[in-house]
């Protein structure tokens, strides 16, 4: 008899945490932290006060794309990678949008490993995404841009080398 | 023995519970998969029937009598290439660098849009417009068989040849074969080939990848030079003084030296960067990164600093055209005046910090690129003509004649109307020889600044 109770009080118990579980579940409690980032971010540059800090236009996702791949990287090699962007943008070799343009698959590595996502812009992105759409185009029509340092495509290399940047090289 | 049961019963319950977030996470990790290759193929279903739909417009253009029918096909011909492209950009093939095939739909949708607004203007096509039109129909026509046979070929889903890519030739990736990417990377390779060079007053025309800055000229100077170039401009008038410290050389096809220079004295103040052109040494940017603080100065007061610091730099005959207010910065643009003629070309701009009313950046390149004396001929159609034709539609507030660039680069001379209708501004350009309607750009004035859409 005691035996039974148990037993049916573990049943209940089980079911509780699995009842629980796909509550959870279903209403996204266990979202990824790169989603909560972007949630937040969004709604911190929809509150922004400030005049011609725009939300969900090219200058934000430039300004991502730069926090994802020169966040590092001196002002100068900042806004030469918003640059690249604009040219391919502008160039009949690739899509004619911004977005068309940094969500190209495999076109950026940032955006392959969600690293976009990862931080929101700083202060110091956005002016480099600025600049880039304001015409400063340290690379002089570049197209492509890689990190020596990294394992790229040989294929690279056998573009037309305009300059280097910090650890960037930028060709065309 | 009571123990036990419970470590049982806990051991069953673990496999359980881990058992069911296994199977749940499989299956909506299986739903992504599926849902991003419905994008992929939706994307590449999508491209072959705009090119399919592509094919049979170009066709018709060739048949096309009236000008009315014509214009219709070439403009439908122009939207459906660049909806191809669009699907084109969206294949999960980025690595391959499929770019001749977009080009090559990029220039047929821009040559046929091109023709469509010449037909639209009243004027006919010449005979090597038509050849040219026959020639990208055929080409076409063979692209678009080329993709049904790789498309009509299938008998399951279609692979994309993103697994077990090799390096071929000059490290370029090369696909499997018989896959998607394999496909296209032979039909780009025949496009970079055999795609027909056009030059033409479009946009993406052969002649826009290779334009020579007309005036950047003198002799080659040496990278020290540059330097003194650099410190000169940005010490004029500055209470900080600046000395160069490193220099990069930067290829392309305007050759620069892009200077680095410190603050002296101490100074905790970011680096500035300047750039030098090698040939005559003539500076195409300077920018100053120092974050603005709270704009304080009015906006007035910054255009009058932006002109001050163009002019101290040589530049003469300039009026201000626009200007552009970001958060704590104001960009004004100013053109060069040839005898009273606005050349919009021969465009500078000055980046003024607000809080301090200091010029942090400005840009030359457009005056570079395009400034030269230009020979005016006195204009057949009127101030008066161009004032009624104007009147017509709208309340007309000033005239001038001024060049303005089209989307070719080229240049139109002719008489800017500014004229308001229905609350909202408006600058119509003619030409000044036959009177045509260039241009209608429509004046946005914000608080923001001043700007044409």
């Amino acid at each position: 008899m005691r035996k039974a109770e148990t037993s049916r009080r573990f049943l209940a118990l089980v079911l509780g945490i699995l009842a629980i579980a796909a509550i959870g579940k279903a209403q996204g409690w266990w979202k990824g932290e790169t989603e909560k980032d972007l949630i937040a971010a969004t709604s911190r540059a929809a509150a922004s006060p400030q005049v011609g800090y725009p939300t969900y236009d090219d200058l934000w996702l430039l300004a991502r794309l730069v926090s994802g791949e020169a966040h590092s990287e001196p002002y100068v090699g900042q806004v030469a990678v918003a640059a690249v962007v604009i040219n391919r943008v502008q160039s009949p070799r690739f899509p004619p949008t911004v977005p068309g343009v940094i969500f190209e698959p495999d076109a950026f590595e940032s955006v392959s490993n969600g690293i976009m996502w990862a931080l929101p812009p700083t202060d110091e992105n956005m002016a480099a995404a600025q600049a880039a759409l304001d015409g400063w185009d340290p690379t002089y029509g570049a197209l492509f841009f890689w990190n020596p340092a990294k394992v790229v495509s040989p294929w690279i290399w056998t573009r037309n080398i305009i300059t280097s940047i910090g650890r960037h090289v930028f060709g065309r | 023995m009571q123990r036990s049961r419970w470590i049982t019963v806990g051991v069953v319950l673990a496999a359980l519970v881990g058992g069911l977030w296994f199977w749940s996470y499989n299956l909506d990790n299986m739903r992504v998969r599926n849902s991003l290759e419905a994008s992929y193929q939706r994307a590449l279903f999508s491209m072959v029937g705009h090119v399919q739909n592509l094919n049979t417009l170009l066709a018709k253009g060739q048949v096309a009598q009236d000008n009315g029918q014509a214009v219709l096909t070439l403009a439908s011909a122009w939207h459906e290439a660049e909806s191809a492209r669009s699907s084109l950009g969206q294949l999960p093939l980025g690595r391959f660098n499929l770019t001749s095939v977009q080009r090559y739909l990029a220039q047929v949708g821009d040559y046929s849009y091109s023709l469509a607004r010449k037909l639209a203007l009243g004027q006919s096509l010449t005979e090597r417009e038509q050849e040219n039109l026959v020639v990208l129909a055929q080409e076409t026509n063979k692209l678009n068989k080329e993709l049904q046979q790789m498309i009509g070929g299938l008998r399951s889903k279609p692979t994309w040849g993103t697994r077990g890519v090799t390096v071929g030739l000059k490290g370029k990736p090369v696909p499997p074969a018989g896959s998607i990417a394999d496909g296209l990377a032979k039909l780009d390779e025949r496009l970079k080939d055999e795609a027909p060079t056009l030059t033409y007053d479009g946009p993406f025309s052969e002649h826009m990848e290779n334009i020579k800055p007309r005036a950047v000229t003198g002799k080659p100077i040496t990278i020290e030079q540059a330097g003194r170039i650099a410190e000169e401009f940005v010490n004029r008038g500055g209470a900080v003084k600046y000395a160069a410290v490193t220099s990069r050389r930067v290829g392309g096809l305007l050759p620069t030296y892009s200077i680095t220079l410190r603050p002296q004295g101490g100074r905790r103040l970011p680096d500035i960067t300047v750039d030098v052109t090698q040939t005559g040494g003539h500076v195409v940017y300077f920018l100053n990164p120092r974050p603005p603080g709270p704009a304080r100065i009015d906006l007035g007061e910054a255009v009058r600093r932006a002109e001050d610091f163009i002019r101290a730099r040589g530049y003469e005959d300039m009026i201000t055209t626009g200007s552009l207010r970001h958060p704590n910065t104001l960009v004004v643009t100013q053109a060069w005046t040839q005898d009273g003629v606005v050349a919009y070309p021969d465009f500078v701009k000055a980046t003024v910090a607000l809080d301090t009313g200091e010029v942090v950046g400005f840009d030359a390149r457009g005056y570079l690129t395009s400034h030269r004396r230009r020979d005016l001929p006195s204009p057949r159609f009127s101030e008066g003509a161009a004032r009624r034709k104007a009147g017509a539609r709208m309340t007309v507030d000033r005239i001038r004649p001024a060049i303005v660039p089209m989307s070719d680069a080229s240049e139109r001379y002719c008489w800017e109307v500014r004229g308001r209708a229905g609350g909202q501004t408006f600058l119509v350009y003619y030409n000044t020889e036959n009177g045509q309607e260039e241009k209608i750009l429509q004046v946005i004035e914000s608080p923001d600044g001043t700007y044409t859409m």
